[in-house]
């Protein structure tokens, strides 16, 4: 037996113990069917860093609750688990490349995918090393990765069980689109800043009578996919004009003039242009009022068909353009200078463009109605007590919950 | 539409088919991730058995990102809740109360504080005084107030395992404990707490209040165990030390065993806390004992402790707490008349119903307050002071302190009124509340109990009070 120092310390101890537990695998529950086991599902943290305090706590949490269960002589199962993050995982991959000078395009696809999983297993066993020295008792032999073929078979099956139970259903939703990466990015690959602009003036002719109304815009150039003008319901000014029509000026289409709650009335003229194919507001509004979507740009930011004469020009000209075609008309009021926050790609900082696409969406109503009455009739308990109020409120008014597009689904050109 | 990589449509046979280049939320896959880890869709054993699973424990900031897609899913792939208990912690903020963020450098981060405090006092600053939902103040204090009771304990041990070896104690086995109990006061008060304090861990744990659980372990060990058991013991072991003492008193006995039984049941106590220090210093522990005394392998596996209630002994508990008071109130008055640590002052103590038991702390009342000579005598046997002793009037005692520098008529006088007008305010506050009927309606009926039997005490307080004061006319 050793001396033991006049004060604790810790470190050679702690190694000492872990290694002693787990080579006992006193970690490893076994099942005994007589008797009803202890089961934790760690929270699995993401592959993108090192743990934070916030994971020690919740460590801490679940292995006083396992330790406890597993003294009282029952099976008890902590099963530990990693996240792969999705895109999260693979921006940090790209920023490394970045410092090389070089983008995933550079290196191919193959390549990019063996780095992000080389990426993901230095992280993983980094971050079960550090459970490790916080002393988790974990089964670490039933450790899992959301990407592994178990749980990924799991979300494949889960997601056609779903399809064919008519729960699945595909939906339009504003992405974020790099017109030089062509790609979509998700929201954390996005950097907002503020940028000075214009924000120009246009007059809009009515369409049964003489005047105008006029709308404040930054972005002329996507008056050809404009599908009506808005303005607030209680808009004193422009109350006689809802409902009128309006003619998209140089263009010559006829648009409705609707009342939406979604238009600032101190905003410019309190008029809007409606362009739901490229402003995820404008969507929400057409969803509202069942408007038509006109996408006027190719996915390289040069216009299309829908743009007449300035098909295949750049967007940035064919703004030029317009401005100059609706100051000869004599349909540009004013022009004032105008900064505002706009989206730019993380990767290479060019402007981004929102764009529709169709995405996947889970029908979330039969879903959520289970999910209610298993706290309700007392099968799950929810401590404390107050969030149950909580999570009742919310899955009450919940949302079809959009779940981006699988990468498991094959679609053929028949469809 | 399939699980598997399809080789063509299933509607017209094309080839011609793509797979969908974007990406799956990846809150689906987490939504299915308590079945999906235990081998969902096939039928596996650990599914069979481990599903649905118990607890989810994470903050409730993913509430709804996270546990309601689990419940929503798992319903939906197993047709069971995939846990019973879902348990929502805080979130992490500095001791002023504000967010840690890397802006304020507030951040702690963990691998630095365990390599700075240890494992141990990272996870009982963590989790003590914690309560669900409820933000947690994390700063270097509550770090530093960790460590130093991990310390506490290991120092406490220390004494507790020199002790053993140097009585000649190894080879005791634990249950020896057991059958000593009922010998001394502070055994019979040693053993009551402790089961009055396993009683309150199992019902706490039951209920998630995990902070609370191991603050009520820290606050056991620390103050009831190290500070009066430890210290009273130390007093017993010199004695029993001295050979003339234990021939011609039988009644001494060795407090080491009842030391390494409470040590051993704290140990696995604090445990699930601090795994690693109660492991040390529980195998340390059984390496002294006969075969180890019946422990297991690893603290990891030992038993949980369970309360034995025929241990719990209010009588004991009132007597030793009464005699706690005496030690505190006489170390008080010392430190406010400024008298030296090494001199020793004269005492009388008055008792009354608790007479027995408190003669019986005489020894330690005696080292632990420096009080000789000491006289511990019936309440009815008091004959009028002579004056210039200084009186304390406790719950359960008076205490005369003779050559205490200071104390004349005028300041008694003083004190005794303060304390008579403090105590009259209390009575006042608490009869006002006990009469109140919407209280006497609503209070359960042991808290009304106790509120009773809490003016009973301040009203015989406030009679002796005034009847020392009378003394001094």
């Amino acid at each position: 037996m050793s001396q033991m120092s006049k004060a604790y310390q810790p470190g050679r101890i702690e190694e000492k113990w872990y290694d002693f537990w787990l080579d006992r695998g006193y970690f490893t529950p076994k099942i005994d069917c007589g008797r009803k086991p202890f089961v934790i599902t760690m929270p699995p943290p993401n592959v993108t860093g090192d743990l934070h305090l916030g994971h020690a706590l919740t460590t801490s949490l679940e292995d006083i609750m396992t330790r406890w269960h597993r003294m009282r002589g029952e099976p008890t199962l902590w099963l530990p688990g990693t996240d792969h993050a999705g895109i999260a995982t693979q921006v940090l991959v790209e920023l490394d490349l970045a410092k090389q000078g070089l983008t995933k395009n550079d290196i191919g696809r193959q390549k990019f995918l063996e780095m992000t999983w080389e990426w993901a297993n230095r992280s993983r066993k980094n971050i079960n090393r550090q459970h490790q020295l916080l002393g988790a008792s974990c089964d670490w032999t039933r450790d899992c990765f959301t990407l592994d073929e178990g749980p990924s078979r799991a979300v494949r099956t889960a997601f056609v069980r779903l399809y064919h139970r008519g729960l699945v259903y595909r939906g339009e939703r504003m992405i974020n689109w790099c017109p030089r990466c062509q790609t979509a990015l998700s929201d954390l690959e996005v950097e907002h800043k503020e940028i000075t602009g214009h924000l120009y003036y246009v007059r809009y002719p009515l369409a049964s009578r003489e005047g105008f109304i006029t709308v404040a815009t930054t972005r002329p150039e996507t008056i050809f996919g404009d599908t009506a003008v808005a303005v607030n319901p209680t808009d004193q000014r422009s109350k006689v004009l809802q409902g009128e029509a309006a003619i998209l000026p140089t263009i010559g289409k006829r648009v409705p003039i609707i009342a939406d709650e979604a238009v600032d009335p101190s905003f410019g003229t309190g008029a809007l242009k409606i362009t739901p194919a490229h402003d995820p507001t404008d969507l929400e509004v057409a969803q509202r009022h069942h408007l038509p979507l006109v996408d006027v740009m190719n996915p390289d930011a040069t216009m299309n068909d829908n743009a007449g004469l300035y098909k295949g020009v750049d967007r940035f000209a064919c703004r030029e353009g317009m401005v100059a075609r609706l100051r000869n008309a004599g349909l540009l009021e004013k022009v004032e200078p105008y900064s505002h926050s706009v989206g730019h790609c993380t990767r290479c900082n060019i402007l981004i463009e929102p764009r529709v696409s169709m995405q996947w969406f889970v029908r979330t109503k039969p879903l959520a109605e289970a999910a209610i009455a298993a706290v309700a009739d007392g099968r799950i308990t929810i401590i404390p007590q107050h969030f149950g109020k909580v999570y009742f409120e919310w899955m009450n008014d919940i949302k079809d919950w959009c779940i981006g597009t699988a990468s498991i689904v094959a679609e053929s050109p028949c469809r | 539409m399939s699980v598997e990589q399809p080789d063509a449509c299933q509607h017209c046979g094309s080839q011609e088919i793509t797979q969908d280049p974007d990406v799956l939320d990846t809150w689906f896959s987490s939504a299915l991730w308590t079945h999906s880890t235990l081998g969902w869709p096939d039928e596996t054993d650990d599914l069979r058995y481990f599903y649905p699973t118990s607890v989810m424990e994470t903050g409730y900031d993913i509430l709804f990102f996270w546990v309601a897609r689990m419940i929503m899913m798992g319903l939906e792939d197993t047709g069971q809740a995939p846990f019973h208990t879902v348990y929502l912690h805080g979130l992490l903020r500095d001791e002023h109360g504000d967010k840690m963020s890397k802006l304020r450098g507030n951040v702690i981060n963990p691998t630095e504080a365990i390599a700075q405090y240890g494992v141990d006092a990272l996870r009982l600053a963590l989790t003590t005084g914690s309560s669900p939902g409820n933000d947690i103040n994390l700063g270097k204090a509550k770090l530093e107030s960790s460590r130093h009771f991990v310390n506490k304990l290991w120092n406490a041990s220390r004494y507790i395992l020199s002790s053993i070896d140097s009585q000649g104690a190894r080879g005791t086995a634990l249950s020896s404990a057991e059958t000593l109990a009922g010998r001394t006061l502070e055994d019979r008060w040693l053993q009551s707490r402790l089961n009055r304090l396993v009683a309150n861990v199992s019902r706490l744990m039951e209920r998630f209040q995990f902070g609370e659980a191991g603050w009520q372990i820290y606050d056991f060990l620390w103050s009831e165990f190290c500070d009066w058991y430890i210290e009273i013991a130390k007093i017993r072991l010199r004695d029993w030390g001295s050979a003339a003492l234990r021939v011609t008193d039988a009644s001494v006995e060795s407090p080491v065993p009842l030391l390494a039984s409470t040590l051993e049941k704290s140990l696995r106590l604090l445990h699930p806390f601090m795994p690693f220090v109660t492991e040390e210093l529980w195998q340390r522990l059984g390496e002294r004992l006969a075969d180890r005394s019946g422990m297991s392998e690893s603290l990891a596996i030992a038993p949980y402790p369970t309360a034995d209630n025929a241990l719990i002994d209010p009588q004991a508990e009132r007597a030793m707490s009464a005699t706690i008071d005496i030690i505190r109130s006489v170390r008080k008055a010392r430190t406010e008349h400024r008298i030296d640590a090494s001199q020793w002052i004269g005492c009388q103590v008055y008792v009354g119903r608790l007479l027995t038991e408190i003669a019986s702390q005489a020894r330690a009342i005696e080292a632990l307050a420096r009080a000789r000579p000491l006289a511990i005598l019936d309440r009815n046997d008091r004959k009028p002071q002579r004056g210039g002793e200084l009186v304390l009037v406790l719950k359960e005692a008076e205490v005369l302190l003779t050559k205490m520098g200071g104390a004349d008529q005028l300041t008694a006088r003083r004190r005794l009124t303060a304390e008579i007008k403090s105590i009259q305010t209390r009575i006042t506050a608490l009869a006002t509340r006990l009469d109140d009927s919407s209280f006497q309606t609503k209070a359960p009926l042991t808290i009304l109990e106790k509120e009773r039997q809490r003016l009973t005490a301040f009203e015989d307080k406030l009679d002796r009070l005034q009847s020392e004061l009378s003394q001094l006319d």
